[in-house]
């Protein structure tokens, strides 16, 4: 059987960047994706709505758990029937998957935003949670490349809380909508930045990061490869490779390898590591615990600007609360982004007939509205575990999840739509509906923690190098190694974590330690 | 070098190994691709030839026709006739419900009140009222998503969103 020197599970924005970083290093690796390839010449298309069978209204029952599922995308998602999960009754849990080569990487929403010492050290800055094992500067320098990586542009501002990228100066202008937003904030104490992003509409591990890779003719990606458990070295205890079984053959393999990196998505990672040996890297007790996300409250306001002020762009207003001082109603804090030149929904005008029609055409283009990001504090009780009572199609059981928001992120919840409206009226902008109800936990595509990196093996599952304590050549790269989350999109940290675990990597392997 | 070179399926990487115990019970089926056809064929799907001439009451009401087409003009009581029958029961018994209020009452327009409310996320716990603001809702969006709506607005600079095409994905396999 060929053995390589490292498999990596799973293709997207982390798998990606470790494949480009190790083959760089002289590294042979191999990666594996639970997907097909996708073609875009072949797969996709050009319809208008009407052309739909259910003219964008979607088919019920199709996705019960994701509202980004439209009738256009729909074939991109992980279906719910072939991969169920379970919750506590109640307590629902949004889980968000795209089993293809590029992973969630091939729809994100390309924000990407530096962590800073607040999310680094913030046990240090409020007594709550638990610090990382590293510092904002360890990190920085690996930021700067995954700026490069990813064609990041932004607008430095010199904020603390939100460390400047090191990518293309945005120079962008600005329309009145968007000066009258960052004017009004400005008043409230709130900074006002311009949207940092990935370049391009196709910012994806396949575009950016696989041909790289590829080129060095050290890579082999097996698509299609659902991976079951990672198989253990009975006499060094030592991770031997991985079982997985074929999507399309439906036959049973066994790949070996001198490390094994999972980066199959937070919690698709987690599930591998607690359907593999009993207890296996978790001397700690802490794998799978510590789930947590970022909550999101979709227009938290939705406004229209005055009629005939030029709008159009929107921004993202930085977190602001317990930055330079302390609030006394929560810990942490929240950010918006928001967005000019929508047209609102029907829904928002307390009309009908004729009346609402008007108002609507009216109105149109004249939309503002803005999204609560706010940070969710990791807590124990909030996990996932194996749930023995049901399995997917492949025979492999299925996680159980449990997550809920609490006070201090409700705390936040009221007061973002409060300091939102306030906005709005210092804007000029007239408010139409303001809610502070958060979407269920995971629908923010942000589920991070589970496998947490930590200083002290006893409370943490992975060391600062997101290397097991436990299992020295296992390795856990995406965003379950996370401590904290602060409420910055998660992706550029994911990428820049993964570069520094990798150098480490490569550097051990050459010494021969691993 | 494109990423395709570096693609293998993974019996080309492993050969067949010896186990190949078939755990997997059953093939995720492909969804029906939808019923496009149905949409046009004549006949109800769900509604009663009673709720199918109160949807359409409701329709001319709601979202009637003034400079742009409205919702009778566009199809939408016959979509949502097809919709329906494929929602969950929750939602049908919601415009039963409803739509035999609006069959028994001689004016419509005096129930209306519910809609000149502001709206919250909360749907209303008066069920003819959350009747009313679905039917609004969904009638507004069959009629924005239909084609005889996006011939209509072509050329106008503003109006309200129509269907002018997008991105569509088939299924991958």
């Amino acid at each position: 059987m060929q053995k390589h020197d490292v498999i990596i599970v799973g293709s997207g924005m982390t798998g990606g960047t470790a494949a480009r970083a190790l083959t760089a290093k002289g590294v042979s690796v191999l990666v594996l994706d639970a997907g097909p390839v996708l073609d875009f010449a072949r797969h996709r298309g050009n319809k208008s709505v009407y052309e739909l069978p259910y003219r964008g209204f979607n088919r019920p029952g199709r996705f019960p758990h994701l509202t980004q599922a439209s009738e256009f995308n729909a074939n991109l998602w992980a279906d719910e029937q072939a991969n169920p999960y379970t919750y506590p009754e109640g307590e629902p849990y949004y889980w968000v998957r795209v089993r293809l080569v590029g992973g969630k990487s091939l729809l994100w929403g390309r924000w990407s935003l530096r962590l800073s010492d607040y999310e680094f050290r913030c046990k240090d800055h409020d007594g709550e949670g638990e610090n990382w094992p590293i510092r904002y500067r360890d990190l920085e320098p690996y930021y700067d490349r995954a700026d490069a990586l990813l064609r990041v542009s932004a607008k430095r501002e010199n904020l603390p809380q939100l460390p400047d990228s090191k990518g293309a100066e945005d120079t962008s202008g600005e329309s009145e909508a968007v000066r009258r937003v960052r004017e009004a904030a400005a008043k409230m104490g709130m900074p006002v930045t311009r949207p940092r992003r990935a370049g391009g509409a196709l910012a994806s591990s396949v575009n950016l990061l696989f041909p790289a890779a590829a080129a060095t003719g050290r890579l082999t990606l097996v698509p299609n490869a659902v991976v079951r458990e990672v198989t253990v070295d009975r006499s060094t205890g030592l991770a031997s490779g991985l079982s997985f079984v074929d999507r399309v053959t439906r036959r049973e393999y066994r790949a070996q390898a001198r490390v094994v990196l999972l980066a199959a998505s937070t919690l698709e990672s987690t599930r591998i590591l607690l359907n593999s040996a009993s207890g296996f890297a978790n001397s700690s007790g802490a794998l799978g615990h510590y789930l947590f996300d970022q909550f999101y409250i979709k227009a938290v306001v939705q406004a229209v600007t005055p009629d005939g002020m030029a709008s159009g762009g929107g921004g993202y207003v930085v977190r602001f609360r317990n930055v330079q001082q302390r609030d006394r109603r929560f810990l942490r804090g929240y950010a918006y982004d928001f967005g000019t030149r929508g047209t609102p929904d029907a829904r928002y005008f307390p009309l009908y007939g004729g009346a609402l029609k008007q108002a609507i055409e009216t109105h149109a283009g004249r939309g503002f509205s803005m999204t609560t990001m706010g940070e969710a504090l990791p807590r124990f009780e909030n996990h996932v575990r194996i749930d023995n009572s049901k399995t997917d199609v492949w025979g492999i059981p299925v996680l159980h999840i449990r997550q809920t928001y609490g006070e201090n992120e409700r705390a936040m919840a009221r007061d973002s739509m409060e300091t939102a409206e306030e906005l709005c009226h210092k804007a000029g902008f007239r408010v139409l509906a303001r809610h502070d109800r958060m979407v269920p936990p995971g629908e923010s595509i942000h589920e991070l923690g589970t496998c947490r990196m930590g200083s002290n093996p006893r409370t943490s599952v992975l060391n600062q190098f997101q290397q097991s304590h436990d299992v020295k050549n296992l390795f856990v790269i995406d965003g379950s190694s996370f401590v904290s989350g602060g409420v910055q999109n998660p992706t550029l940290t994911m990428v820049a974590l993964a570069l520094r675990s990798c150098e480490y990597l490569a550097g051990e392997m050459g010494k021969g330690n691993l | 070098m494109a990423l395709a070179a570096a693609v293998r399926p993974a019996g080309a990487v492993f050969g067949q190994q010896p186990e190949a115990a078939p755990k997997v019970t059953d093939e995720p089926g492909l969804p029906a691709p939808g019923l496009p056809d149905e949409v046009a064929q004549p006949g109800l799907h769900f509604f009663t030839a009673e709720e199918m001439v109160a949807l359409r009451r409701l329709a001319d009401v709601l979202i009637p026709k003034t400079t742009t087409p409205g919702a009778v003009e566009c199809g939408a009581p016959e979509f949502l006739d097809f919709y329906l029958a494929r929602s969950d029961r929750r939602r049908q018994e919601l415009y039963r419900q409803g739509l035999g209020r609006v069959a028994g009452a001689g004016e419509i327009e005096p129930l209306f009140a519910p809609l000149r409310e502001a709206w919250t996320p909360q749907p209303p716990a008066d069920a003819f009222a959350a009747f009313l603001r679905a039917a609004k809702e969904d009638l507004w969006r069959a009629t924005v998503s239909s084609r005889a709506w996006a011939t209509a607005i072509q050329g106008r600079r503003r109006g309200a969103p129509a269907g002018s095409g997008a991105d569509y994905w088939y299924p991958v396999e």
